[in-house]
């Protein structure tokens, strides 16, 4: 068996597994009943860590065989509010229980807009950025959806804390993984790479960490060209 | 959502896992669907789409042993077992998507990465049933092979539905090329263009040059869209095409090779690859392709006779070839095989019929009275019940009365299996060149060496040295139309000069009747007809 069979195997199984968990503690809360709403929220947090999981899987496995040329992005004119729809449908019961709002804005109100892009991977990239969001959102989650200068830009901004410091900078350093912290950034390296993956000319994707001027929230921007 | 009216519309589910299968059942019930069945196997699907209609298909990529997900797709639209509006999705790994792309008529409606969430498949049943609404007129039309229809309808989505406009532009230039359309889909796709680089768009622009014949602008097109996206896959398959149009089969053959690595489970593109390294007489590589074949049509709609067949054909072409080690391989391998085919297709009268052709053809090393008499009794079996034979089972045939210096019952075969398959260009080519040089794929190619260094030295003039190696091709391929009329002009043209010579003339006339058998329809019959003409008026 090659390495790259084992980790498509191995994946396959862990995912299967973190599927399983999902759903027996989805049971789990029905059986809660809504009767004790700690243990819900906390259940809700496995539920998100098991998200990340996931995710770090999925982008693992993508770039191993983008790599090897066994991977290939399909870049393909796609309604951007269905990306989006796709990437938060996924967290509704999670945000819910958490008390957490999420809205959609589309700058221009145009909620048909179109983007040429690899849908799937600006999903799981998305989906990426909203297990950190929802994990410091105090209660609120937005997204704004507009085109500038011929960019697309979809920004996340939370009400939580902010990102810390470090977080900030780790864009700004060449080597963006580390392990001497126990922040490693890995989510973040992937979504760069995703981002990257989308070109039009000589203009190539990026993202972007601030903390909003007002609230102090994190505030996440992706570019794509 | 609530205006879906799911309670009356039918689902199906196939997972060869039952907890999988179980888990998408309930979460198809909560959201309103009443009747959900459930199948573990290719083969127990089928049986279920046989005998009902569904609205929405859910099926997963990997089915254990047997046909995977997207060979049931194929399956069930060429065999037209599920209609139109049925929304077919495959649920895949998030990775693997590019892997199982096929062409526009096999592909799904939608794929689906596990796990899903009862909210992610809300929100994509609405879409999936709005999508299939819009489109369709369109995959009605595409059904039934209508381009016009199609492209009108493709124009009407572009127009109105922004949200599937590059589904329509696909279908509208698709329709536009089938109907030869070509100058009005390349005014499309330069205004496609225009506005972004898309790799389909651009792609596509070189596959109307390939139809115009501008192989080489092809290929230089092609191979910079590669350059810039080495993941198109079809981009492969039209430069693969422009290579062989331009005989760089060496090229074609690494092209081949290369794709078939990215994604590995295309029978089209390996069968390709069988041909294009014959061409190259690396039988070793070809055989390697048709024994891919065979393993990834393994219990699907592709498993044939004929596929059979040609191994063990294409095996005993290679033996000949192969040293002591390999053959003995080789002998293994086809004697595996022919059991394998023996045992699937029982019965089969091609399958017999091919067998004793086999038998005869070992045996013929000793020739005797009795491959002398089953020769006979084949031939009389086959030429009364021809109908009933295979392409590859037909060639075969033919092939095993040329090798037995049987040329009359030989060619009558060959007439005989043309009038069967005169919907089959493709067959009838090859039948063309069985007849045309009943000999091994490796002297074909020292013939048409030979004939190509004589052309070279015919077009400048120099024809006593032109004949010389006429003569050397038609010693390794005496009935080659080609090689046959390239040898007679040569010889009249120098007569022209050196004045009428009795001997040439009647070697001319000897070597000119081996054509006898060329059909009317043959492209070099009236070149033919006009020669024999001017050797007997001599």
């Amino acid at each position: 068996m090659d390495v790259q069979t084992m980790m498509a195997v191995t994946v396959h199984d862990v995912k299967n597994s973190l599927s399983l968990i999902d759903s027996q503690l989805n049971d789990v809360i029905l059986r809660l009943d809504g009767s004790d709403s700690d243990s819900v929220q906390e259940i809700r947090r496995i539920q998100l860590e098991c998200n990340r999981i996931n995710n770090g899987m999925v982008h693992m496995l993508a770039f191993y065989k983008l790599d090897q040329g066994t991977f290939s992005p399909i870049f393909s004119e796609a309604v951007i509010s269905d990306v989006i729809l796709d990437a938060t449908s996924r967290y509704t019961r999670m945000l819910d229980s958490l008390g957490v709002t999420l809205s959609i804005r589309f700058a221009d109100g145009d909620e048909e807009q179109l983007w040429y892009l690899d849908a799937n991977l600006i999903e799981g990239l998305l989906s990426n950025i909203l297990t950190n969001s929802i994990r410091y959102a105090k209660s609120h989650l937005v997204f704004d959806i507009g085109v500038v200068d011929g960019w697309l830009n979809i920004r996340i901004t939370d009400d939580g804390e902010g990102y810390p410091q470090s977080m900030l900078e780790l864009l700004e350093q060449p080597d963006q993984l580390s392990f001497q912290s126990g922040e490693t950034g890995l989510g973040l390296f992937f979504c760069q790479k995703i981002a990257k993956l989308h070109r039009n000319k000589e203009r190539c994707g990026s993202i972007e960490l601030t903390n909003d001027a007002r609230s102090g929230g994190a505030v996440f921007n992706l570019w794509l060209p | 959502m609530d205006s879906l009216d799911l309670k009356h519309k039918r689902a199906l589910v196939v997972d060869d896992f039952a907890n999988v299968r179980k888990s998408i059942t309930v979460m198809l019930e909560d959201l309103g669907f009443v009747t959900v069945m459930e199948a573990n196997s290719g083969d127990s699907a089928t049986k279920l789409i046989r005998e009902s209609k569904y609205d929405l298909v859910l099926c997963d990529f990997n089915l254990g042993l047997g046909r995977d997900g997207m060979r049931l797709l194929e399956e069930w639209r060429r065999l037209k077992l599920m209609p139109e509006d049925t929304i077919f999705v495959l649920i895949t790994g998030e990775t693997s998507r590019s892997v199982v792309i096929s062409a526009i008529e096999f592909q799904p409606d939608d794929y689906l990465a596990k796990p899903f969430t009862t909210d992610v498949l809300k929100v994509r049943l609405g879409r999936w049933f709005q999508r299939r609404q819009v489109l369709l007129p369109l995959l009605v039309s595409l059904d039934k092979k209508d381009w016009q229809a199609v492209a009108n309808a493709a124009r009407g989505i572009n127009d109105s539905y922004p949200r599937y406009r590059s589904t329509a532009q696909k279908y509208l230039i698709e329709a536009l090329i089938r109907q030869k359309k070509l100058g009005e889909a390349e005014t499309f796709l330069y205004e496609v263009l225009e506005k972004r680089y898309e790799c389909w768009a651009q792609t596509s622009l070189h596959r109307i040059e390939l139809l115009q014949k501008k192989f080489d602008s092809a290929e230089k097109g092609l191979k910079a869209v590669l350059e810039l996206d080495p993941n198109e896959l079809i981009a492969y398959d039209y430069l693969v095409d422009a290579l062989v149009q331009q005989e760089k089969e060496d090229e074609a053959q690494t092209l081949l090779e290369e794709v078939i690595s990215r994604a590995p489970r295309s029978i089209d593109r390996q069968l390709r690859l069988v041909k294009v390294a014959q061409a190259n007489l690396n039988f070793r590589r070809a055989n390697q392709a048709q024994k891919d074949i065979l393993y990834l049509a393994a219990d699907t709609m592709h498993e044939s006779v004929g596929l059979f067949q040609s191994y063990i054909k294409n095996l005993r072409d290679e033996a000949l070839l192969s040293d002591d080690l390999r053959k003995r391989d080789i002998e293994k391998e086809i004697i595996f095989t022919a059991k394998r085919m023996q045992e699937s297709f029982t019965g089969d009268y091609n399958a017999e019929l091919f067998t004793r052709a086999s038998d005869i053809k070992t045996a013929k090393d000793v020739p005797d009275i009795k491959t002398t008499q089953d020769l006979d009794d084949l031939y009389n079996d086959v030429i009364n019940e021809s109908d009933r034979v295979i392409p590859e089972t037909a060639l075969f045939l033919a092939e095993l009365f040329y090798y037995s210096e049987r040329f009359t019952e030989a060619d009558e075969l060959v007439r005989c299996f043309k009038g069967c398959f005169s919907d089959q260009p493709e067959v009838i080519e090859l039948l063309d060149s069985l007849q045309a040089e009943p000999i091994s794929l490796t002297l074909r190619k020292e013939a048409k060496d030979l004939n190509g260094q004589g052309m070279a030295l015919y077009e400048s003039g120099k024809y006593p040295e032109s004949v010389g190696f006429f003569e050397k091709a038609l010693k390794v391929s005496p009935r080659h139309p080609g090689i046959v009329l390239n040898f007679v002009q040569s010889h009249l043209l120098m007569m022209e000069t050196r004045g009428k010579n009795d001997q040439t003339v009647a070697l001319c006339l000897e070597t000119i009747n081996r054509l006898f058998y060329l059909p009317d329809e043959h492209y070099q019959f009236q070149r033919y007809k006009k020669m024999l003409e001017n050797v007997e008026k001599m």
